[in-house]
């Protein structure tokens, strides 16, 4: 759309003079020493700042929960569908080439198995991959709760579910079978089994996990389960963890429809998602207080503008016209949502601080279900886009039919005002 | 016929209803008012003068009847389009006042200018010039509260002016003055009509100020008795 610069020179300055008389007529000794005012601004501060923090305890929670499913999980996951994968580097060299932001992936295989010991019996899963390559990929040292990762072989690392459910501790030995077809029955199987020893309990950040999962020694897994040289799939490190869904796209397209490319995000679909519907409906909840703030300031802008009768008159006297009285409360209806954005933002901000701060002093969250004991707190810029227009949009609403009535005022009404 | 006159109006009436009972204000007002001429509406407080004066200023409507500007009947303009119009035609200065108290005097004269958008520079170098003209340039920024009666009735002039206007609107100007003040501001109203050519109508109930005027119009119980 093409504006003369002459055009918008000219609504340019209008919207100076609004801003400068509405700002001239708002602000106020009377105004502020009466109390109303600063009250209902104070709801509205209020109210953004219980926005601001929501959000942003939300939004940390998710980024807290992402890295942790991503520590166990890696960015992305590759599994062949059926059948093994054969040949390492090859197929690493493979993937690597496919996109300059994967930095690196290792192999994994898994299988179902029956964990015994103490005459307990449960099925678990059984992961094995290369503990030292995995390091550069996974973070499962930090995962670690008692004991040490890396040892040699013939040690597996379990959860604490499991290592509860077992009364295992580092050291304990766990027995462990798995099922392996038979060549020339084909309704049978037969047990593969041997005994390993704890050396770590972890905290994989999911319950489920935690009551299951079992990870090995790559070498010790392929022994077990009788598979050579052969593994399942591997984990995928990238650059940058948000270029995951694109990413795993793109290698699914280039591998072929024999791959099941996932990403941390599908992998974790349901949990993300009950995240995501929870922080919009938190929202939309917290978002009641800014519009009960804003019918506050409806309230106070009708004291206001009747205040403001005579200044109404005398401006519809030298030449005022009805909108622009309007406008011009709306205006202020304006000024007030983005101070009580700004303000709301600051307190919002020292809240998630204060709720920062509380979580390093007292055990606030209990990490029972999501391996996540603290919540870094943080709001991404299009969070506070969304506060302020929500909140100018409601302010705006509420200041409309006091401006829309301090704008009928006949002169003549007004003028009478002493 | 109509060429001569200014403004001309024709069985103007208005009547204020309270509930039941309506109050007739204006009873049928038939005048002139001529291009330049000094026109002072004088009687009795009740009489209805406020009333005519704000509705040759079209600040209020009539209840019947015409008011002709130049020949064109102003009642039938929208109250945007008389909002325009009072802004490039009229000034109005009021027996309080009417500044606007969180406004500096200089800010005060330059909102006519600034609510018909011509460009900031221009109205504060036109407000400097009347603040001048008024003997107030080191009384710019001095909010209302902070200036005396006569000098707060000389930037209501002053704000009157800013837009160069062809009428001149006052109602009991000089009603709140004392007397030495109170002639200082009559003499002004006349130094201005003279020089710009203004048409002056002024309301007042004060006689010694009604004699200095080429025409005045007597009103009494929403009647002219005498013009």
């Amino acid at each position: 759309m093409l504006i003369s610069s002459e055009l918008r020179e000219k609504i340019k300055s209008k919207i100076q003079f609004k801003f400068w008389l509405s700002t001239k007529l708002l602000f106020n000794k009377q105004m502020l020493i009466d109390g109303s005012a600063p009250l209902s601004f104070l709801g509205l501060v209020l109210g953004v700042a219980a926005l601001v923090a929501s959000m942003s305890v939300m939004r940390g929670f998710e980024a807290s929960l992402k890295l942790a499913m991503i520590d166990v999980t890696s960015d992305i996951q590759i599994i062949k569908k059926g059948r093994l994968i054969e040949g390492w580097d090859e197929f690493a060299q493979q993937v690597k080439s496919i996109d300059s932001r994967i930095v690196n992936l290792t192999r994994f295989a898994y299988t179902e198995a029956v964990a015994a010991r103490q005459g307990r019996v449960s099925g678990v899963l059984i992961q094995g991959f290369d503990f030292e390559q995995a390091q550069e990929i996974l973070n499962l040292k930090s995962r670690v709760q008692q004991g040490d990762l890396v040892q040699g072989a013939g040690f597996i690392a379990v959860g604490t579910g499991l290592a509860r459910k077992y009364s295992l501790r580092v050291g304990d030995e766990l027995y462990l079978a798995v099922s392996l077809s038979t060549p020339f029955e084909d309704n049978s199987f037969k047990r593969q089994g041997r005994s390993f020893k704890v050396s770590a309990i972890m905290d994989f950040g999911k319950n489920e996990w935690n009551e299951r999962l079992i990870l090995s020694r790559l070498s010790d897994f392929q022994d077990l389960t009788k598979i050579g040289e052969r593994y399942t799939g591997a984990f995928v490190k990238i650059s940058n963890s948000n270029d995951a869904p694109a990413l795993s796209y793109k290698i699914a397209d280039q591998l072929g429809p024999k791959f099941v490319v996932l990403n941390w995000y599908e992998v974790n679909r349901n949990l993300f998602e009950a995240v995501r519907l929870e922080s919009v409906v938190i929202f939309f909840v917290v978002f009641l207080i800014v519009i009960i703030a804003a019918f506050n300031i409806s309230s106070t802008l009708y004291v206001l503008i009747r205040q403001r009768y005579k200044e109404i008159a005398i401006l519809k006297a030298l030449g005022a016209r009805a909108v622009s009285i309007q406008r011009l409360f709306v205006m202020q209806g304006a000024i007030v949502a983005t101070l009580g954005c700004l303000c709301g933002f600051v307190v919002g901000y020292v809240l998630s601080r204060g709720f920062m701060f509380l979580q390093s002093q007292l055990p606030l969250i209990s990490g029972a279900v999501y391996k996540i004991d603290r919540i870094d707190v943080s709001i991404s810029f299009v969070d506070f886009i969304i506060i302020y227009f929500a909140t100018l949009v409601a302010c705006l609403l509420a200041t409309y039919p006091p401006a829309r009535k301090g704008s009928e005022l006949q002169v003549v009404e007004g003028l009478k005002q002493e | 016929m109509e060429a001569p006159y200014m403004i001309r109006t024709n069985a103007v009436m208005k009547n204020y209803s309270t509930g039941a009972s309506s109050v007739s204000v204006l009873r049928g007002i038939d005048l002139e008012i001529e291009q330049g001429q000094a026109v002072c509406l004088l009687g009795s407080s009740g009489a209805g003068k406020s009333t005519l004066l704000q509705i040759l200023g079209t600040l209020d409507r009539p209840t019947s009847g015409e008011v002709y500007f130049e020949g064109k009947s102003l009642f039938e303009k929208t109250d945007d389009e008389l909002a325009r119009f009072r802004n490039e035609t009229m000034g109005f200065v009021f027996q309080f006042h009417h500044l606007i108290q969180e406004l500096t005097a200089l800010e005060n004269i330059m909102l006519p200018g600034l609510l018909a958008d011509v460009p900031r520079d221009e109205v504060r170098n036109r407000a400097m010039h009347w603040l001048n003209y008024m003997g107030l340039a080191e009384r710019a920024d001095h909010f209302p509260n902070q200036l005396s009666g006569g000098e707060l009735q000389r930037v209501a002039i002053a704000r009157a002016l800013i837009r160069n206007p062809r009428i001149l609107l006052a109602d009991e100007p000089t009603g709140n003055l004392d007397s030495e003040n109170s002639i200082k501001i009559q003499n002004l109203f006349f130094e201005l009509q003279k020089q710009l050519g203004l048409t002056l109508i002024v309301v007042t109930h004060d006689l010694q100020f009604a004699q200095q005027f080429s025409k005045i119009y007597r009103m009494k119980d929403g009647h002219l008795t005498s013009n």
